[in-house]
């Protein structure tokens, strides 16, 4: 009996992951690299599984116990029940959210890295960006290392664009370069969609422009995105999806120059069907 | 014909069930879709939180399941291919050389923390000394070449990070391999496994008892398939591949399901409270690694969305504890090892990376 379970367990999660890939919902847990792993695993599992058929009657080789077997089949009663849906704006808190400079964070922690978190409490991104509180800083303007930046080719291609418009493919390329090189895009203007995500650090009259990346799987996923600004953009609803149009503008803060999109319009739309992006 | 059938089943159900599949990959959209409709349909809506945590759980399983599976054909490999001899001619015998040599395998052997228990364990069972064994699997998911790239790109491309995680994690793995080498050179450290009614007194399963020269094979009726030597001990590695593949999958969905939860219900925001004080903070990441169980492939970008936050030295102790140990994978030891031993390797990875962090950093 336990033996005919065990070969029910491997062809079952092989036939769960088989209809994952075929439906394409697998991206919406995994990277889509992943995709040929997965279907090497569907291999083995129906390997395992043939090979436990073929050897029934020798029933199970060293016993599991039957928690065991109840814990194994979760994911399969997960699946049933509530299968895989994208993640909504309603855990971005809880996966972490940054809309600050990589560059400059990284530069902050060379050159303190024994510095204590209290006073790293202060460069907290969280703290509104606004232009009011610019430092303008003499010496420790952010040298970005010229050599090999990927990033610094593609300023002059998105500057030729007429309305630099971000879409799946080019998201994460278009984000950092501009968070690189915020001075060059002054002024261009910019679309993107994304969800409306709010924290109670940012101001009324704030919100973020984000999409949630995913790595690896979405257990990695986080949010980037753009801190979004304008005087009706305190009506704009929380985590729906909304096409932004609007403006680039730099905001100097903590020193470094930061990327902000003065908003135009904005338009409700859908959520994508692939709602992550795919570093 | 019922004799034809009882001849060949082993042949005739292999064709069937490959039959299916292929059927279902090619043209079984329809009714896959028709399932995935009537998975739909039947599902409850539990409100965005569980929503979200079991789209993350699964994420988490369907992400390791890959790695567990290669584990566990990878140590059937080991099972099949490499003697006993060979591993005792290869290792050198002085722990001063083989202690680090372990520590550089995980260079050619990229296996990530969820792979890792069972090639470890089979290597035990293959006589490999415990301590290169414990070395290795502190190791591998660290100094590899997969994690070593993606530390380097989510740091924005720097190498100070790469270098301050993996010299500081094979430092760790090599003085555990040396602790282990001075507390439990002679000490036991596989848990028995519960052995069933598989008749064991003939020697089958013998595997286990190291006696792989003279494994005689089942004296059972069905062995007529067995014909070759080679065959026969395929079909016995596999068939207790089945066995070591739910087995550590059970305590790998047992991790991933406290991690989804974490995930959700508790969430990195509650961390970045504690930010204020580097101790507190450098407890609170670790404590967060060894909760979230990310595959050590990944966990790097994690960390990168952290640096707003906090400072180097917690960062690094997340990033250098958690492929070292985390749930999911302790609790995979537990299903190996002895307990004694988990306890002295968890309590030593512990103290060493706090330390190791705070001294170094």
């Amino acid at each position: 009996m336990r033996a005919l379970l065990r070969v029910g367990i491997c062809f079952g999660i092989a036939v769960m992951l088989l209809s994952l890939l075929v439906s394409g919902e697998i991206t919406l847990v995994v990277h889509p690299r992943f995709k040929g792993l997965i279907a090497v695993s569907i291999l083995l599992l129906i390997v395992l599984g043939l090979v436990q058929l073929w050897n029934l009657k020798r029933g199970e080789i060293h016993r599991i116990g039957a928690w065991g077997y109840l814990v194994i089949l979760l994911p399969l009663l997960f699946f049933m029940v509530s299968p895989p849906k994208a993640l909504d704006a309603s855990i971005a808190a809880n996966k972490g959210v940054s809309y600050m400079n990589a560059q400059a964070l990284a530069k902050q922690q060379k050159l303190s890295p024994k510095q204590s978190a209290a006073s790293q409490k202060g460069s907290n991104p969280n703290d509104s960006p606004s232009p009011e509180q610019a430092q303008p800083s003499d010496g420790t303007e952010p040298e970005i290392v010229e050599i090999d930046n990927p990033y610094k080719e593609l300023v002059p291609k998105i500057k030729a664009e007429p309305v630099i418009t971000f879409t799946e493919k080019n998201y994460a390329d278009y984000f950092n370069t501009i968070n690189m090189y915020p001075k060059e895009f002054e002024g261009k203007k910019i679309r993107l969609k994304g969800f409306v995500y709010r924290d109670e650090t940012l101001k009324k009259n704030e919100f973020v422009t984000g999409r949630f990346t995913v790595t690896c799987c979405t257990a990695d996923a986080t949010v980037i995105g753009m801190v979004t600004t304008g005087s009706h953009a305190g009506q704009v609803k929380s985590n729906q999806w909304i096409e932004v149009t609007g403006t680039i503008q730099t905001v100097m803060y903590e020193g470094y120059e930061m990327p902000v999109i003065k908003l135009d319009s904005y338009k409700p739309v859908s959520p994508p069907k692939d709602p992550y992006i795919y570093f | 014909m019922i004799r034809f059938i009882r001849n060949f089943y082993v042949e005739i159900t292999g064709i069937l069930v490959l039959g299916a599949f292929l059927y279902l990959l090619t043209s079984g959209y329809g009714l896959l879709f028709s399932l995935s409709e009537l998975i739909r349909s039947g599902s409850v809506d539990l409100g965005p939180k569980w929503q979200n945590m079991s789209t993350i759980f699964l994420s988490i399983f369907i992400e390791g399941l890959p790695f567990i599976l290669f584990g566990v054909f990878l140590s059937c490999l080991i099972h099949v291919y490499v003697k006993e001899e060979t591993i005792w001619r290869w290792t050198p015998k002085n722990p001063l050389l083989s202690i680090p040599m372990a520590t550089c395998l995980g260079l050619l052997l990229p296996v990530c923390e969820c792979g890792i228990v069972p090639v470890a364990r089979r290597l035990v069972q293959k006589g490999l000394p415990p301590y290169v064994a414990f070395t290795f699997l502190l190791a591998v998911p660290i100094v590899n070449p997969i994690t070593i790239l993606s530390t380097y790109f989510a740091f924005g491309d720097s190498w100070d990070m790469v270098f301050a995680r993996t010299l500081t994690g094979a430092g760790i793995a090599a003085l555990m391999g040396f602790l282990f080498y001075l507390f439990f050179r002679r000490v036991p450290v596989l848990k028995e496994e519960k052995q069933t009614a598989c008749t064991h007194e003939q020697g089958s399963c013998g595997h286990e008892s190291h006696a792989e020269e003279r494994h005689v094979h089942h004296p059972e009726d069905r062995c007529d398939h067995h014909a070759h030597a080679e065959g026969g001990k395929w079909m016995h590695a596999l068939h207790h591949a089945v066995f070591e593949f739910i087995n550590m999958g059970k305590y790998f969905v047992l991790g991933a399901l406290i991690a989804a939860g974490f995930q959700t219900f508790v969430g990195l925001s509650a961390i970045k409270s504690f930010s204020e004080q580097e101790g507190l903070a450098l407890l609170m990441m670790m404590g967060l690694a060894f909760c979230l169980s990310i595959c050590s492939n990944a966990d790097a970008f994690l960390a990168a969305s952290f640096r707003s936050a906090m400072g180097t030295v917690p960062l690094l102790g997340f990033l250098i504890y958690g492929p070292m140990m985390d749930l999911k994978n302790l609790l995979m030891m537990l299903g190996s090892f002895r307990l004694p031993v988990i306890l002295f390797f968890f309590g030593g990875t512990t103290i060493l990376t706090l330390l190791s962090v705070f001294l170094l950093f």
